[in-house]
């Protein structure tokens, strides 16, 4: 187990998800930034769905009560093992009474923190994904205790993983139309595709975007949305729906990011610009 | 029409999208590909699709597909294909479906075409079969010749994809002209086929061609396309009534959904449940999710396995083919417990005051009417119910409240509910539930589920803290009746 000496900003169990229950109103959750959530475990030879820590922003400081090996990847918030720095991408074994902590933020909004085998915390409605009323808590606090498996095992060596700096800079966001795409007029859905789009107001159910698109779509009957779905709300602000998204809404779906832009949307953050670029299905 | 077959149970692992478009399948019983598992999964597709299942022995040859050819005995020869088609056999037996064919493979089908020697021997193996199982042939062959005289029921076979010498065999796999991958190509070539028994071969002649069924090669690349589209070609105008409901809109790369007439009716909601119903007892394996709403069906499926357009066709299909109404899942009309006390139905003042309406009227109003669930959204185990009076379709609050308190019952506009979990929200309170409308330690977090139905009940403080307690302490069962 390992407990929690210092919360950070918003620090989360997360794995996959709940992909089963959103006819009950159960919203997806999970991580944020697949990408970097996936390539954690696999470092450590995970189950791609095993549970990791999600860090936003701020690192928590984290101690170690059993021996495990661990990675960290995503954002660089420069992690330190006992005052030492660690790189991403790369496992290490811990001991008990280790201490990692976190410092300056240096690219990216989220990272991840695995261990070996993931994070044993309750399953709850098939999911270790904390989410406010369906897991007791929707982020750690200090003095939290959560449970792993002991592991004493050393790092088996590895193949250099090389940082993948696109999926942090890359401004391009790829869309597919969405299912009211073509409420819009041509001149409003060009200037979705002309214009930079500045981030908001966001956490991990939506990422608000600043322009303005003017809006005379009529609202639709409740019906179903996912993460990476860009509503057109009555203000003409456009919202992107993210992992704690609402199962369903009324406002016009007009856009759809592809699985790797919502990647990359979760390591962008407040007054990022990004760029929407449209794709089509084959 | 045409009668279509394809090989199947070769690890394309694409039957589920075939099957619903052939008249019949030629199933891989273990010689160049296949085993009980595949053999078992094929079986129950043809059976539920009502496809012809055919045996496909082969030389035994995994490595090669049965497309190179083998010197065996007439021993051996034999021996390995009564063991194929008793696989095959054994397989559908527990299915309670039969075989009605049998169909030779790749090489074996070349080799018993041209080869007098060849052809005895297999006839030999299958003659044991020859009362009860048809035999697929190509025309103008060695087998075929044979076989009349031997007294099988032959069903002469075409190929939909493969191009022909003038002497009506195939043009070999080695060359490039081989394959017929171009939709056009494939429906000139069948048309030429069905209407004048000819075939034009790559010389350009036309030559005499009996043919009774039509083979599409499953795994060529575009088999799904070619099958789905000679279906459409072929399937008479009267036979192809496309419903105006659902339109089919794609949602992203893996999503398609299914939207109806934009209103919140109960003819609308029987739709859209009946083909939820459907689409969960096909059992589609490429149907990974399906995210029912008011008037619209989400479907989340497997990229990898089909494309929208394939999936859109595939499901119209499907629909048309179980277009029988179905029976929906049992709906429970489900007892809600309400305490329309003023401690909590905060609004209810401000109600009387924008109506004319008594608190007492609006409990009766509120009270009187069974709602409907429509769908579940919005938070987990929140209930859209259609059926609100109309009297109490009252404006949400100009500022939402930042805390709704759990088990509150609201109207907002045209809708009331109940809020499962206590949120932000900007409906007028009139009242609260006791229950947990979504309890994570159920097997069943949510007790209702759309298409039943909700009835409020008016209880007293004093009952509301009764039933709060034992809900507490997991002794309340929420009172329901079967509809």
């Amino acid at each position: 187990m390992l407990e929690i000496v210092h919360s950070g900003l918003h620090t989360s169990i997360q794995d996959l998800g709940r992909l089963q229950y959103r006819n009950v109103g159960v919203p997806v959750a999970g991580f944020m930034d697949e990408y970097h959530a996936k390539l954690a475990n696999q470092l450590l030879g995970n189950d791609e769905n095993a549970a990791v820590m999600e860090m936003t922003l701020q690192g928590a400081t984290v101690q170690f009560h059993e021996a495990t090996q661990i990675v960290i990847c995503g954002a660089d918030l420069s992690p330190k093992l006992n005052h030492q720095a660690i790189r991403l991408n790369v496992p290490v074994a811990v001991k008990k009474g280790d201490v990692l902590e976190f410092g300056k933020r240096l690219y990216g909004v989220r990272t991840y923190l695995a261990v070996k085998h993931g994070f044993q915390t309750e399953k709850i409605v098939q999911s270790r994904s904390f989410y406010d009323g369906i897991t007791p808590k929707a982020t750690v606090s200090k003095g939290d205790i959560i449970l792993y498996q002991t592991n004493s095992n050393p790092v088996m060596a590895r193949a250099n993983i090389a940082l993948q700096q696109a999926l942090f800079t890359d401004t391009d966001i790829h869309v597919y139309a969405g299912p009211e795409f073509d409420f819009l007029s041509k001149s409003q859905q060009e200037k979705l595709f002309s214009i930079k789009f500045s981030i908001g107001l966001n956490n991990r159910m939506a990422y608000q975007l600043e322009e303005r698109i003017a809006n005379d779509c009529p609202s639709i009957i409740t019906s179903a949305v996912l993460p990476g779905t860009i509503q057109l709300t009555p203000s003409g602000k456009l919202i992107i729906l993210m992992k704690d998204c609402q199962t369903t809404g009324g406002y016009p779906r007009i856009l759809q990011l592809d699985q790797k832009s919502i990647f990359k949307l979760a390591q962008k953050y407040t007054r990022d610009t990004i760029q929407f670029k449209k794709l089509s299905i084959s | 029409m045409i009668h279509l077959n394809c090989d199947v149970g070769e690890g394309e692992d694409n039957e589920e999208i075939l099957m619903p478009y052939l008249n019949a399948c030629n199933i891989a019983c273990g010689g160049h590909a296949g085993d009980i598992e595949t053999m078992h999964e094929v079986v129950a597709l043809a059976k539920k699709y009502q496809v012809e299942i055919g045996a496909h022995p082969s030389y035994p040859d995994l490595e090669n597909f049965g497309r190179v050819s083998m010197e065996l005995t007439e021993k051996e020869l034999i021996k390995t294909i009564q063991e194929q088609i008793t696989n095959l056999e054994a397989v559908v037996s527990l299915h309670d479906v039969n075989i009605n064919h049998i169909k030779p493979h790749g090489a074996l089908y070349n080799d018993v075409a041209k080869s007098e020697e060849k052809a005895i021997v297999f006839l030999k193996a299958i003659s044991i079969y020859k009362d009860d199982y048809k035999l697929y042939v190509p025309y103008n062959s060695v087998i075929e010749n044979l076989a009349i005289e031997q007294n099988f029921e032959v069903v002469y076979e075409a190929f939909a994809d493969r191009n022909y010498n003038d002497d009506v065999t195939l043009v070999s796999r080695s060359k490039s002209n081989a394959v017929l991958t171009e939709i056009e190509a494939i429906i000139s070539h069948i048309s030429t086929l069905k209407n004048e028994q000819k075939v034009q071969t790559i010389s350009g002649k036309k030559v005499t061609l009996k043919s009774d069924t039509f083979c599409v090669h499953s795994d060529t690349k575009n088999a799904v396309e070619i099958v789905q589209q000679l279906h459409t070609y072929f399937t008479t105008e009267s036979e192809h009534v496309t419903p105006k409901f659902p339109t089919y809109t794609m949602y992203g790369n893996n999503g398609l959904l299914l939207t109806w007439e934009a209103e919140m009716t109960q003819k609308v909601l029987y739709s859209v449940l009946e083909y939820q119903e459907k689409i969960i007892k096909l059992k589609l394996k490429l149907i990974l999710d399906v995210i029912q709403s008011n008037n619209s069906l989400l479907i989340i499926y497997d990229f990898k396995k089909i494309g929208f357009k394939s999936l859109q066709h595939l499901l119209e299909r499907l629909f048309s083919l179980f277009s029988d109404t179905i029976q929906l899942p049992k709906q429970y009309c489900w007892e809600i417990p309400v305490c329309y006390d003023a401690y909590f139905g905060i609004d209810l003042d401000e109600i009387t005051q924008k109506t004319t309406l008594s608190k007492e009227e609006i409990i009766q109003l509120h009270t009187a009417p069974t709602y409907q669930v429509f769908s579940i959204g919005f938070l987990p185990g929140f209930l859209y119910l259609g059926g609100l009076d109309k009297r109490l379709h009252i404006d949400r609050k100009s500022t939402p409240r930042l805390e709704v308190k759990k088990g509150a019952v609201g109207i907002g506009g045209m809708q009331t509910g109940i809020y499962p979990k206590t949120s932000p929200g900007g409906w007028q309170i009139i009242g609260n539930s006791p229950l947990n409308f979504f309890d994570v330690s159920n097997e069943k977090p949510c007790f209702a589920k759309a298409g039943d139905f909700i009835k409020f009940v008016a209880v007293s403080l004093e009952e509301y803290h009764e039933i709060a307690a034992a809900v507490e302490n997991g002794k309340y069962t929420v009172k329901s009746t079967i509809c």
